[in-house]
């Protein structure tokens, strides 16, 4: 059975890694946008941020346009894999554990 | 860490409600762009319809589509550096091939008609797309289409001038509406 993760397990944090997970390969997400989809708030988001992108869940990339300041998101693989396990624990709760093969079984 | 079936289904809906949303506003946010260029394309391309004799807006357009094609080109090779490719113009290809057959079947057609034609093929592209893509991509190829047959019956002479206005427009409009949260 897949194991639970305590860090992503919270709701705000729940939410940033289903977001971010949703995007393409390679996409990112302004900090601004991800704010407004999630509807948080400036300090609030920026907390989670940096506790998952301390654990290595997600990247956070700052540069500049148009001489404005911005942040860039996205997941790192380890965030991905990390999300996915979370997920599949969580199906686990619900539908148990996936069945193992006889063949697996005897190896 | 100890986590109830009901905490896990609760948190499992908030993830799946959490990613439609997000993967809904991203392909808006992909989409907006393409809405925008072909807004300001269709904006000059039918106001020289207007303005200009059928002969000089026929010059127009080439040089337009041709431009929009390559800003279209331009914005999937940036939202999607490694994706495309000969498909990309595989695209082109069968849409032009499928006018050109469309225009030979149904020959004479006016400009007129051939000025309608176009944004109800945009529009039946947009509500194809938006049975997947989301509801305001589906909005916006109905009203888009509505809104070109309401001119070329309803108009006359004004077709051009309502279709350089209220048709760019909307395309533009959309474009914005679909870069918002």
């Amino acid at each position: 059975m897949a194991a639970a993760n305590d860090l992503i397990h919270q709701q705000m944090r729940l939410r940033i890694m289903a977001t971010l997970n949703a995007l393409h390969k390679g996409e990112t997400m302004e900090f601004t946008r991800l704010r407004n989809i999630l509807q948080a708030t400036d300090g609030n988001l920026g907390t989670h941020l940096n506790t998952l992108e301390g654990a290595g869940y997600l990247e956070i990339i700052k540069e500049f346009a148009d001489r404005k300041p911005r942040s860039l998101i996205r997941l790192t693989r380890a965030g991905k894999t990390a999300f996915e396990d979370h997920v599949r624990y969580l199906r686990e709760i619900l539908e148990g554990p996936p069945a193992v093969s006889s063949a697996a079984r005897r190896t | 860490m100890s986590i109830t079936p009901e905490e896990a289904a609760a948190a499992l809906q908030d993830i799946n409600t959490t990613h439609t949303r997000s993967a809904t506003l991203s392909v808006y946010a992909r989409f907006a762009p393409y809405l925008i260029l072909w807004g300001v394309v269709w904006f000059l391309g039918y106001g020289a319809s207007a303005l200009l004799s059928e002969g000089q807006a026929g010059l127009a357009w080439p040089p337009l589509v041709l431009l929009g094609s390559f800003g279209n080109w331009l914005i999937t090779r940036r939202q999607t550096p490694d994706h495309g490719g000969w498909r990309y113009g595989a695209i082109f290809l069968f849409i032009g091939l499928f006018v050109v057959s469309v225009f030979t079947i149904f020959a004479p057609v006016s400009p007129r008609q051939s000025a309608a034609f176009f944004p109800l093929l945009v529009a039946l592209a947009y509500l194809l797309i938006g049975l997947w893509g989301g509801l305001r991509i589906l909005i916006t190829g109905a009203v888009l289409g509505a809104l070109t047959v309401l001119g070329f019956l309803a108009l006359g002479p004004w077709f051009y001038a309502w279709m350089a206005v209220v048709g760019s427009g909307s395309l533009i409009m959309s474009g914005l509406w679909l870069r918002t949260v």
